[in-house]
């Protein structure tokens, strides 16, 4: 097992994390090699979908890199990928699979360490989880075929809905805690995930 | 593009092995997403030739000048009841020039220029458009005015750091950089009495109130003690510091400050000099500081005590959320990138410059503030502007017209059409940024980003899965 290394897919928001990974490379930062990365503009843009499939096309783990909250490029776009990653949290929870596996961080376009250092904890975190299903005691085959439901089921417009709901109440409470905004997903979304997924675990 | 340089064979550089299967991953990630790559339309959006700008220190009438110089009317707007800013706190600069008079010459340019229209005790009250089309409310006493214009620049500027510290307040004895400033400009700057200075540098800076370094304050405290020695040459002067950052030619200050006798002591953040009150009022103060090259503790009675204060930008937070861009954790305006786009703001058409950017000294305040006009000048000299075209768009099959989009995007830059029946959702592409938050948030997946596909990150995703 020691020589196991995870397959990691990581979300970067061009303005911020991606830019910090890049700045990292001019500072000749050195991480562990696990993680591709997938450029988007915000980290608004993710859509739950995205690492729901990733994990069923694969992947051990998920990372989502964004801008430090309130330092957004477009103003709340990383507030709106907390809303995205609570429920992502959820599914996963309710599939049995170590939530822990998927990671929102933040690093500014400044913080090519700060970055490496993120990465660096993940990607040892994720080893000593295993390849996806052995930390859990699951098959992993089923499971991926599971994944690629749930990524399914995120693109259930009565769950969009629940999410919208959810970003709407989290801008006008002006919380943007992450247990907060868990709370407010898992309330808007917990019956039909329930329905669509399972139960949350005990 | 796929990332095989900076984020990879740089930061995988011992291990070439996995660094290359990571590069093919990337590689096949990139061809995967390629593959679905369209041509966008490009748009032509004419601009209104003319400026805003926002604060009038010596950064913002800079800015206004070099612009109208260029041929394009200006609107300066200031909400105290001159203009100069905190440039006329200062008394001298490092040549002995008076920044007041050199101000108050900069402000009568810009008065009386034709293409300037100063609107003081004025304030910015609404901001609405994108580069080329802004329609900003300027509230003054009197009542509201609407204007049109092309680009904006922000030069809100800052203020000197309030210090509690070191019995500021308590004392007589204590003043600020900016407080002996006003002394050594007045008629009978110092009694004849005083012997002895002692100046503390870092006064709720760096990691303390204030968690950056001013920049500005090693300089200031040169100026100072030089302009003390020219007047009194007999005087004792000791500065406290941490890092003397006499950066540029303020090391020839630094260099002359110590050859006629100013003596500087170290100290670290965890062990400041402490300073006590003397018996009465008119007695001494006493400052004890532990000086870390020395090993010992150095005790000195000072007659008065200095303290360089930091620079504290002027609160943005209405500003920035008016403006939609953003500002650091300490509350200055962030640039779009340090290197590639230092005067821009994330917001096309919208620049920076001064203190609301960052600490500087004049100079380099005058140098940013034509930078940013520069900039500013390029949309309005093109005469129109082409957005990038990473816009959202809108399957209006798919689209249900909820209006969620509309709700979360930060631009106004996707609305409900209300002329067609059913309602359906619609772009401004001109306002939209490409955040794609409006299609993260679509219950029906009905909005798509162009160049980031739904399908082409997908590809990524299935790409990605091929190695595994
Ligand atoms: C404590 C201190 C010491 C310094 N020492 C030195 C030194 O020794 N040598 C040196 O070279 N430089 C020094 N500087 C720096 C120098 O003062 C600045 O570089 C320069 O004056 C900054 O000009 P500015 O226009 O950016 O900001 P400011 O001069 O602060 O001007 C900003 C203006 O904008 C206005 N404003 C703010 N918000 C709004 C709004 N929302 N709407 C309308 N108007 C608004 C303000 O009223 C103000 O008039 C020092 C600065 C400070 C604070």
């Amino acid at each position: 097992m020691s020589n196991y290394q995870p397959k990691i897919l990581g979300f970067l928001c061009n303005w911020c994390c991606y830019t910090a990974a890049d700045s990292a490379g001019v500072g000749r930062y050195q991480y562990p090699p696990n993680l591709r990365v997938i450029r988007m503009m915000c980290s608004g843009r993710l859509d739950p979908s995205f690492p729901l499939e990733g994990l069923a096309q694969g992947a051990d783990a998920i990372f989502v890199g964004g801008c430090h909250p309130g330092e957004c490029h477009y103003q709340d776009g990383n507030y709106h990928a907390l809303v995205t990653a609570a429920l992502v949290h959820e599914t996963l929870a309710r599939l049995g699979i170590n939530s822990r596996r998927f990671l929102i961080e933040w690093a500014s376009a400044a913080e090519g360490p700060n970055f490496v250092k993120i990465i660096t904890g993940f990607t040892e975190y994720a080893a000593t989880l295993g390849p996806l299903g052995t930390s859990e005691g699951l098959d992993p085959t089923l499971l991926r075929e599971k994944l690629a439901m749930a990524a399914a089921t995120a693109k259930d417009r009565k769950i969009r809905m629940g999410l919208i709901s959810a970003s709407r109440e989290m801008m006008k409470g002006a919380d943007f805690s992450r247990a907060t905004i868990a709370g407010l997903v898992h309330d808007k979304c917990d019956k039909l995930l329930t329905e669509l997924v399972g139960a949350t675990p005990r | 593009m796929a990332n095989i340089r900076d984020q990879c064979s740089w930061v995988h550089m011992h291990e070439p092995e996995a660094a290359t299967a990571k590069a093919k991953d990337l590689v096949r990630m990139a061809v995967a997403k390629a593959a679905h790559l369209t041509a966008l339309p490009e748009q032509r959006l004419p601009v209104t030739p003319s400026a805003l700008v926002i604060g009038g220190g010596l950064a913002g009438m800079t800015a206004a000048l070099t612009i109208a110089e260029q041929g394009f009317p200006t609107t300066l707007v200031e909400q105290g009841d001159t203009l100069g800013g905190s440039a006329l706190l200062l008394t001298a600069d490092r040549f002995g020039g008076d920044p007041r008079k050199i101000v108050a010459e900069l402000a009568y340019k810009v008065k009386i220029h034709p293409l300037i229209s100063v609107r003081a005790k004025a304030s910015v009250a609404s901001v609405s458009g994108y580069v080329g089309n802004f329609t900003t409310t300027i509230a003054k006493k009197a009542g509201s005015e609407v204007i049109n214009h092309g680009v904006m620049v922000i030069a809100t500027g800052g203020k000197p750091y309030a210090p509690k510290q070191y019995l500021y307040g308590d004392s007589e004895r204590v003043l600020t950089q900016l407080e002996l400033e006003q002394r050594l400009a007045s008629s009978r700057p110092l009694s004849a009495k005083i012997k002895q200075v002692v100046m503390i540098q870092c006064v709720g800076s760096r990691g303390a109130d204030l968690a950056y370094c001013s920049r500005v304050c090693c300089g200031q405290a040169l100026k100072n003690a030089l302009r003390l020695k020219t007047l009194m040459p007999e005087l004792s002067i000791f500065i406290y510091y941490r890092d003397m950052r006499a950066y540029g030619f303020l090391e020839d200050d630094y260099r002359k400050a110590r050859e006629l006798g100013v003596i500087f002591i170290r100290y670290t953040p965890e062990n400041p000099p402490k300073v006590t009150p003397g018996h009465s009022k008119s007695s001494l103060l006493k400052v004890v500081g532990y000086d870390p090259l020395l090993g010992e503790e150095v005790e000195l009675d000072t007659d008065l005590l200095v303290l360089s204060v930091g620079i504290v930008p002027e609160d943005p937070t209405i500003l920035s959320r008016m403006l939609k861009v953003p500002v650091t954790a300490d509350k200055f305006y962030l640039e779009a990138h340090v290197k590639l786009r230092p005067v821009d703001m994330a917001v096309d058409g919208i620049y920076v410059c001064g203190l609301a950017h960052a600490p500087k000294s004049m100079d380099e305040t005058i140098a940013q503030a034509q930078a940013a006009a520069g900039r500013a000048c390029q949309p309005l000299a093109k005469g129109s502007i082409s957005p990038e075209p990473i816009v959202s768009h809108v399957d209006p099959e798919l689209c249900i017209g909820c209006g969620a989009c509309e709700i979360f995007c930060p631009y106004k830059a996707i609305t409900i059409d209300k002329e067609v029946k059913p309602r359906k959702a619609m772009t401004l592409t001109a306002s939209c940024k490409g955040c794609g938050v409006c299609a993260a948030r679509c219950p029906t997946m009905a909005i798509d980003m162009g160049r980031f596909t739904l399908e082409g990150i997908r590809a990524q995703i299935a790409a990605f899965g091929e190695s595994v």
